[in-house]
């Protein structure tokens, strides 16, 4: 399984909007949030690298998403699906 | 199942908790104990797709690559990574990672028409050699190069210098890195007389204003970017300009943005000048002091071939610009001639494009006198659609941002200068504006080139693995420069060839007239990455030519070699890059490469082995040779001093290039790889520490010589996360030429821009030269005035659109890293062309469909994008160059800046017709 933890900037007037935004998507937990400066810490779990891109790029994509960077990307190899 | 969930909450609070504390966020204390990693080992690296220079975290365990963070205690990137951070992991594990020799053969022997087979690396390089020393008994030192590249390490460009310019004794070496920032290393040459830039990423936070010219940051530096959205989001009076030919994702967040038409980026720095002078807001105190005005010829040609002979039909017409142009109106307007009348310049300076004289401030600002609004605002506004009105007040806000006296303004550029025919000039024009408000060399002040690759910096630029370039900046063709080489690399007197060596292109274009037949590709991609590419793709072919392409996967280059070398990558071996900001950083081998892959530095140093002395530093002819102390033509015998000096006829390269007697005095095993392996010293069975000694031999270049490096060790402590050079005492320096932070500026003075080059110039006017007699410049900076000039191609009724190609964030170059990621291979699978949906509506073209680009080279198909990322204008389209199936650099241009030699694949003429 991968794991990536993810900043986001957001206004932070929209913070809260953006927090339900992420929500929606697959695979993605919200962790923390700081809505003074419009920081969102959010995990994205998948099995595949190829779905953390997609992933990545569909935060990037949200329309109050201002900024998503990569904090870290770890791999485990002994994870099983929740699916499986 | 449940033990599952837990330990998947449990690695997902760990996540969470570490990616909060590593962006320096509050962390609740429950939340905070960190997953314990067994057996994990972590280690600080660098990410090695572009420029910035982003630190990381790299996790290994059982001898791969687990995970991957950006690190918290690096001041580029503040723990923060792009989507291309997810491929510093991936990228070593891809399923066709070259591993083994592999050769065209046939019966068992090389064949150039046969199939590749796998081979020993003996077999290997026999049959380099064997070509090797066929060609160079042939044609001597000019018909062997090595194309290197960005992506070197410093210790493999220093190797790759040192083995062709003290070894080969040729200047046949040149980076890709000459396609990314030449022209940026020109200007910086001819403004400051040294190179690099003077601020550094804290501008960011320190300025008021960021002007973005043809840098799509948002896409190619995302996490410069990063900064800059999260100051302009926290900070109401900042300013954000973005100045590009086609509407972008910076334009997300920017304040201002100037859609312009290509080239006239030109214009429209002039227009900013000549409304500073104006206006009155030149920082007169600091142009006296610390300045100087200058200029040069206008008729410099467009880097192509003088001659036609290999030039295509319908290139033709084209080609003879590089001899004859008729000027635009606007360009005589530019120049300040009769618009009215026809202007018919023979270009006499093509090979003197460099040259330049001082002038008057009083020329300078009648040279600046065209550039009014009106014409300004004519020749740059860039969409069709755009009311001229609105354009016109966008041109005047960005005026009053640079002239306001009491705004800081960074200014930032990428490919959008630098791969330009006159991309020295208007890397120039940035200075002139920055110098003349003063806003040059302070924090949060300052122009700045950011480059697109690792250690385009810190090994093309600062070791030198140009043509023209020795390390720290010197050049071949000096012959101080060439003395104090020979001296550090303890080489007879004239080993060292004064003649300039073959750019990238010309390589190229010397394998097609067989002026060049051997040719080593290392790190890099040329035959997809040259503009023009029909042409050099079949000049490899040529049965007499022989190409070798050391690599981790398969490339274009890759399939028309004849012989391939597997490379190890990254975190496979020792390294160092240096970033935009003159920032040395190191990482130590994490894993194993795979297979019989080795590093490039193991590669250079066995081939070495293959040449005696007396193979190479005998006589050698080299056609064109005409230096002070040279017989024309030939490079003289220097065994008989190299005896002298103690070395024999028969020491190889090796012995006396690179296990040399202080060499062998730095030890394998050392204290700073804690355990970390070193597969180069492995495979060679040595005992001394080939990455550690070539970097402590290159440092004496660049010691009191203002590009002072730190000790290797140094870079290597717990505490230090790079360092910016000049480093003195230990300590890095921020701002260059600035008496606060640069302790190379002389005491008393508060700026001195001491670089040495080209500090010493005739007198003239705005016609040419007036007083030959050379005036010292010694402390000051050049303001050039540079005009408008038209594009070397410009649309036509049969070629009717604009072309500009360039990168996107998910692919780096030309992808043959970054495609073997799955993940990023799907999010953008092919090139597309994008294109207006008017335009695409008038040529019958909708989303998706396939169309054919054809300009007069070239012609392939993509598919039409009229929505998406990039937002064009009619009349102009992009393509991105990353896919090889979408071969884009069949179509463009090989025109190149005269100056910096830096090839302008930002513009030609294309048509686009449904396929």
């Amino acid at each position: 399984m991968h794991y990536s933890g993810i900043l986001i900037i957001t206004k932070p007037n929209e913070t809260a909007d953006c927090i339900a935004d992420l929500k929606l998507l697959p695979g993605v937990e919200v962790h923390f949030c700081y809505p003074d400066s419009g920081r969102i810490i959010a995990v994205q779990e998948t099995e595949t690298v190829d779905a953390q891109e997609e992933g990545f790029r569909r935060i990037q994509a949200l329309p109050r998403v201002h900024m998503a960077a990569l904090v870290e990307h770890r791999i485990d190899p002994d994870g099983v699906s929740q699916n499986a | 199942m449940s033990h599952h969930l837990s330990r998947r909450e449990f690695i997902k609070a760990s996540v969470a908790a570490a990616a909060a504390g590593a962006v320096g966020l509050p962390v609740p204390r429950m939340a905070s104990a960190a997953l314990p990693e067994a057996g994990w080992r972590w280690d600080k690296g660098v990410c090695r797709f572009c420029g910035v220079g982003c630190g990381l975290q790299i996790g290994t365990k059982g001898g791969r690559v687990v995970a991957v963070k950006g690190d918290p205690d690096n001041p580029v990137n503040r723990g923060l990574l792009c989507i291309k951070g997810y491929a510093n992991a991936q990228i070593l594990y891809g399923e066709d990672r070259l591993t083994r020799p592999l050769m065209r053969m046939k019966g068992g022997k090389f064949d150039k028409t046969g199939e590749f087979v796998a081979v020993s690396w003996e077999q290997a390089f026999d049959e380099m050699e064997r070509q090797f020393k066929k060609v160079y008994g042939e044609l001597g030192p000019t018909g062997v190069g090595i194309m290197g590249s960005g992506q070197y390490t410093v210790q493999e460009g220093y190797a790759a210098v040192k083995l062709v310019k003290a070894g080969w004794r040729s200047n046949n070496i040149d980076p890709n890195a000459r396609h990314c920032m030449a022209s940026a290393v020109a200007a910086f040459m001819q403004v400051f007389g040294i190179d690099e830039p003077a601020g550094n990423y804290d501008d960011i936070e320190l300025t008021d204003t960021v002007v973005l010219w043809g840098a799509n940051m948002a896409e190619m530096h995302p996490m410069l970017w990063a900064r800059i959205t999260d100051k302009r989001l926290a900070n109401d009076d900042y300013r954000v300009v973005n100045i590009t030919t086609f509407s972008n994702r910076n334009s997300d967040i920017a304040d201002l943005e100037i859609v312009i038409t290509p080239n006239s980026d030109l214009a429209l720095w002039n227009y900013i000048a000549r409304e500073i002078v104006r206006r009155g807001a030149v920082d007169k105190e600091f142009v006296e002091r610390h300045c100087v005005f200058a200029t040069g010829p206008y008729d410099i040609g467009y880097g192509m071939r003088a001659t036609d002979t290999f030039a295509f039909a319908a290139e033709r017409d084209t080609q003879r610009r590089e001899r004859d142009v008729v000027l635009t109106r606007a360009e005589a307007i530019a120049q300040r001639r009769d618009p009215d009348k026809r202007h018919r310049v023979p270009q006499t300076n093509t090979s003197t494009a460099a040259k330049h004289w001082l002038i008057s401030f009083e020329d300078f600002k009648k040279a600046l006198e065209p550039y009014t609004l009106d014409f300004v605002a004519e020749v740059c506004k860039g969409d069709p659609d755009e009311p001229l009105d609105a354009y016109k007040k966008k041109l005047q806000r960005l005026a009053d941002y640079y002239a306001d006296p009491d705004r800081k303004v960074v200014s930032y550029w990428t490919m959008g200068f630098n791969q330009h025919v006159r991309g020295t000039w208007v890397n120039e024009q940035a200075y002139m504006v920055h110098l003349l408000t003063g806003k040059q060399a302070k924090p949060g002040n300052g122009a700045f080139s950011l480059t697109g690759q690792p250690s385009a910096c810190g090994t093309a630029r600062e070791v030198g693995t140009f043509a023209h370039r020795l390390p720290a900046d010197m050049v071949v063709a000096n012959p101080a420069h060439r003395k104090r080489s020979e001296k550090i690399w303890k080489l007879p007197p004239k080993t060292l060839n004064p003649k300039v060596g073959s750019h990238i292109t010309k390589m190229m274009r010397d394998l097609e007239d067989g002026s060049l037949k051997w040719l080593w590709i290392q790190v890099t991609n040329p035959f997809q990455a040259t503009a023009n590419a029909n042409h050099w793709i079949k000049a490899a072919r040529k049965m007499d030519t022989f190409i070798v392409v050391s690599d981790v996967y398969p490339t274009l280059s890759c399939k028309v070699a004849d012989l391939i070398l597997p490379a190890a990558m990254i975190f496979e071996k020792w390294g160092a890059y240096g970033n935009s900001e003159r920032r040395t950083q190191v990482w130590r081998e994490q894993v194993p490469p795979p297979g019989e892959a080795r590093s490039d530095v193991w590669q250079m140093l066995e081939f070495s082995k293959r040449f005696k002395l007396k193979e190479v530093w005998g006589r050698q002819k080299v056609p064109g040779l005409r230096s002070k102390g040279f017989k024309d033509g030939t490079l003289p015998d220097v065994l008989a001093q190299a005896r002298r000096m103690g070395y024999s006829p028969d020491d190889t390269l090796y012995q006396v290039l690179f296990e040399t007697s202080s060499n062998r005095r730095v030890p394998w095993p050392d204290p700073v790889a804690r355990g970390h392996a070193n597969h180069t010293v492995t495979h060679a069975g040595i005992t001394w520490f080939p990455e550690k000694a070539l970097f402590e031999e290159y440092r004496p270049f660049g010691r009191d010589h203002a590009h002072d490096l730190a000790d290797f060790d140094t870079y290597y402590r717990d505490d230090i996360r790079g360092l910016k050079w000049p480093v003195i005492k230990g300590k890095e320096t921020h701002w260059r030429f600035n008496a606060k932070y640069d302790p190379y500026v002389k005491k008393g003075r508060d700026f001195d821009f001491y670089g040495p080059a080209l500090k010493s110039r005739p007198r003239g006017d705005l016609d040419g030269v007036t007083d030959p007699q050379k005036t010292s410049l010694a402390g000051k900076a050049k303001i050039f005035f540079r005009p408008y000039a038209a594009p070397a191609e410009s649309p036509n009724a049969e070629y009717d659109l604009w072309l500009c190609t360039g990168r996107v964030l998910e692919h780096w170059h030309s992808g043959s890293m970054t495609r073997r990621v799955p993940e990023l291979h799907q999010a953008m699978p092919t090139a597309q062309l994008f294109i207006h949906p008017e335009d695409a509506r008038k040529r019958s073209l909708a989303k998706n469909d396939l169309a054919w680009i054809e300009s007069r080279r070239g012609r392939i198909k993509a598919r039409v994008e009229t929505g998406g990322r990039n937002r064009m204008p009619r009349g102009l389209v992009f393509v991105p160059w990353f896919d090889e199936g979408v071969f884009i650099n069949k179509v463009t241009l090989d025109g190149t800046c005269p100056i910096s030699k830096q090839t302008d694949f930002k513009k030609c003429a294309v048509k686009i017709y449904k396929a």
